[in-house]
């Protein structure tokens, strides 16, 4: 099972909207996958209709005792399952605090998966706390949303040197531009920076659109409302890239 | 109550339920929604394929593996495995094997259970099927109820037997309550019940299969009470089956197991031929004996083939990086050695002389058998079994005592055939003694055979190493690089089998022991005294 974390030092970058388009499109390519809503905002249950709620919140999901495979809920999408958000999240790192060898709790709660899903996608908090680092640990690659600013862009330098000092050497760093708005100079300026200078960008971005927003009024991912759209195609190119990257036969059976 | 849901863990168990021809799908969505809010979609064509290998290697484990094509929705595969739940994945054709399967966790489950085998086509169905969806008050689907209106198919495609109409419920993980809430709502509905035959059984019959039907391992029960020739020729006639099962797929090549099969069936036919002489008599039988001699040979040079091609890929990947990309000229001249092995394979068994043994053999083993004609034909099987087996043994026991490692590989040769045909033995009388020490004695067996196969198997791909290198190197189309990967390979070969046969030294000194011998003779003698 390869663990992909979306992840973003800054709030309102489309990183759910991210998580939940490529949780969809890789259990459309016939991937066993499984969405960890980690945010206690719970976009992303909201999004698949389920209710943001884990019995005995997130003190209980860090018990070893609680096996995650009993807390997951099945989406209407097949392959897809989801383990939902919850309010209390928002204290995980006071709940990690409490336990043993907190920074390594969500790789050994994530090993069960492994026996029944071939990806799990983390959709993280913004922030940079002990949760985040047990996060980074547990995973293989890191998705980072940017949008295309100035302190955005700098932004990503901070992510990288977080990313280095928990996991260096180990986990991918694959940032990707987000919510491009391609009449604003600025960003496509930005854009054309990043991708002549290449800094790892993937070359895929995700248009800034009315149509992503529109998630919320239609409860599913853009790829499955919208397929034909320029931010659904844009999903799918991300995919494509990403896949290939952490998901190749060579990199599988982890 | 119908099948109940099962919950394990957030996975679960779907319930089946078959529905009377006065019922519609519109008065199913009625009672339905006395349980919960349910949608009722359109109905859409619907076609399936239940696949699996030859010898049922899906259905014994208890999966299942269907290849559905709906209107409206991409062709997929469904990967249902024993535990519960589904994973389904793309695919715009059915699969005839695991490597027709991406890379990922679907193709890691199936081959385990699989094991490299062709997946074939075992039943099929079309129809039309409707989507009754449960959804809770956010509009998410809690549970999906599916009412299929379907045909069987037979070989040709066309319908077999009648209408059927299934309604299935599929929990959903993290929703228990909402499926068991729909499967007790169908219960409840007159005319409606727990399904009765499988639906792959149906599919499967019409196709002219049963699940199970096959199974490459010998399953005869004889009548302690029968005499030796009727246990004679039902052990020939269960083998004749077992040879018949594996002709068309070996002349398809659909996989390098049914050539295997194929082979043991007509092994042990020689064997029970040998080994159960005094029961037949003996003029008649002499003809079939020159001709399963005949058959057991044609066969031969496409399985050799066969096995060193299924070893050459670990022993490149075992050997020194450096050497691997010497091996590419020589599985090229292995493929095409098979290739013309089988071609000569496939039009002996297009033969009038294979038609000829077939038909003359069926017919011979269906004519009555004079008993006067015979030796012991009229004998108590269980008395000339347990003499069989405790002759083998002792035979076994007399060539294993002048073992030596150093051995020449013919008298080590002499001796894979001896343990061979005690095992044939044990197998054809397996069912008159105790299951659990015939179980042991041929597991004991098996280890042996182990061996002396891994032993045997370097000696002959050796040789056709060796063969090889001096035939490509003549061709000129052997390089240094190619030459060097093969004595490696050659070395590599008569280290396992020095490995082997000293192994096999060990082991056989127990397993020739006279105490064995005596678990032998009780083994089949007990059920002919209760």
């Amino acid at each position: 099972m390869r663990v992909l974390a979306v992840w973003s030092v800054k709030g309102g970058v489309g990183k759910t909207a991210a998580a939940v388009n490529l949780a969809w499109l890789a259990a459309a390519s016939g991937l066993r996958t499984v969405l960890w809503d980690l945010d206690p905002q719970g976009a992303a249950t909201f999004y698949f209709r389920i209710r943001p709620r884990v019995k005995g919140g997130g003190r209980t999901v860090l018990r070893r005792s609680v096996d995650l495979r009993t807390l997951v809920r099945a989406t209407d999408v097949d392959n897809l399952d989801l383990l939902p958000a919850d309010f209390s999240y928002g204290r995980l790192d006071l709940e990690l605090e409490a336990r043993k060898d907190p920074s390594h709790r969500i790789a050994l709660k994530l090993a069960p998966l492994a026996e029944e899903y071939d990806l799990a996608l983390l959709d993280c908090p913004p922030s940079v706390s002990l949760a985040s680092e047990a996060v980074l640990r547990a995973s293989d690659a890191l998705l980072v949303p940017v949008i295309p600013t100035t302190l955005a862009v700098r932004g990503l330098d901070q992510v990288r040197g977080f990313a280095d000092a928990v996991a260096a050497g180990r986990l991918v760093v694959l940032p990707f531009l987000s919510m491009v708005d391609r009449r604003k100079r600025l960003h496509r300026e930005l854009a054309e920076r990043c991708s002549a200078t290449g800094g790892g960008f993937l070359a895929a971005s995700i248009p800034s659109a009315s149509v992503v927003e529109q998630m919320g009024v239609y409860r599913e991912p853009v790829v499955a409302f919208a397929p034909r759209t320029e931010a659904s195609s844009a999903f799918v190119a991300l995919w494509q890239e990403i896949s290939a990257r952490v998901m190749s036969p060579k990199r599988h059976g982890g | 109550m119908p099948a109940a849901v099962q919950e394990s863990e957030a996975r679960t168990v779907r319930a089946r339920f078959d529905a009377p021809a006065t019922l519609g799908v519109a008065a199913v969505a009625a009672a339905l929604r006395e349980a919960a809010d349910v949608r009722l979609e359109p109905a859409r064509a619907y076609r399936a394929t239940d696949l699996d290998t030859h010898d049922w290697r899906l259905w014994r484990k208890g999966a299942r593996l269907r290849f559905e094509e709906a209107a409206g929705a991409p062709p997929s595969l469904v990967w249902m495995p024993p535990e519960g739940g589904a994973r389904r994945l793309p695919c715009a054709a059915a699969p005839r094997s695991t490597r027709d399967l991406p890379p990922g966790v679907l193709r890691d489950e199936l081959e385990r259970t699989a094991q490299g085998r062709a997946l074939l086509a075992h039943g099929r169905l079309e129809g039309t099927r409707r989507l009754l969806r449960a959804i809770d008050r956010r509009g998410k689907t809690v549970a999906r109820v599916w009412w299929v209106e379907w045909v069987a198919l037979d070989r040709r495609a066309a319908p077999s037997g009648g209408v059927h109409r299934t309604l299935e419920v599929e929990p959903l993980a993290g929703y228990p309550d909402a499926a068991s809430r729909l499967v007790e709502a169908l219960g409840a509905l007159r005319g409606v019940a727990a399904a009765g035959e499988d639906e792959l059984t149906v599919c499967a019959v019409a196709m002219g299969r049963r699940p199970g039907d096959y199974s490459s391992k010998f399953e005869l029960t004889l009548d302690p009470r029968s005499s030796a020739a009727e246990a004679a020729r039902a052990i020939l006639t269960a083998l004749l089956g077992g040879l018949r099962a594996n002709l068309d797929g070996t002349i398809a090549d659909l996989d390098t197991e049914f050539l295997h099969d194929l082979r043991v069936a007509v092994r042990r036919t020689r064997s029970a031929v040998g080994q159960l002489r005094d029961v037949f008599d003996p003029a008649r039988l002499a003809p079939f004996v020159a001709e399963f001699r005949w058959l057991g040979e044609a066969t031969g040079p496409c399985r050799d083939a066969d096995v060193h091609l299924e070893a050459l890929g670990p022993a490149i990947a075992a050997a020194p990086p450096d050497l691997r990309a010497g091996f590419e000229a020589f599985a090229a001249w292995l493929a095409t050695r098979r290739r013309d092995a089988f071609t000569r394979l496939a039009a002996d068994l297009r033969s009038p002389r294979f038609a000829r043994l077939l038909a003359h053999w069926s017919r011979f083993l269906a004519r009555p058998w004079p008993a006067a004609r015979t030796a012991r034909g009229a004998e108590p099987v269980a008395d000339l079994g347990a003499e069989r087996i405790v002759r083998a043994h002792r035979r076994l026991a007399r060539h294993a005592a002048a073992l030596d490692p150093a051995l020449p590989p013919a008298a080590m040769h002499r001796l894979r055939i001896d343990a061979k045909k005690l095992r044939y033995l044990l197998e054809f009388f397996a069912s008159l003694g105790e299951p659990a020490e015939c179980g042991r004695l041929i597991g004991e067996l098996k280890v042996l055979q182990d061996e002396l196969g891994a032993f045997h198997d370097a000696v002959v791909q050796r040789e056709l190493v060796l063969e090889a290198g001096g035939s490509m190197a003549r061709e000129g189309i052997a390089g240094a690089g190619t030459l060097l990967a093969m004595g490696h390979l050659a070395a590599e070969l008569e280290a396992t089998r020095r490995s082997q046969g000293e192994a096999f030294c060990a082991h056989i000194p127990r397993f020739a022991a006279p105490a064995t011998g005596e678990a032998f003779a009780r083994l089949v003698r007990r059920p002919s005294r209760r």
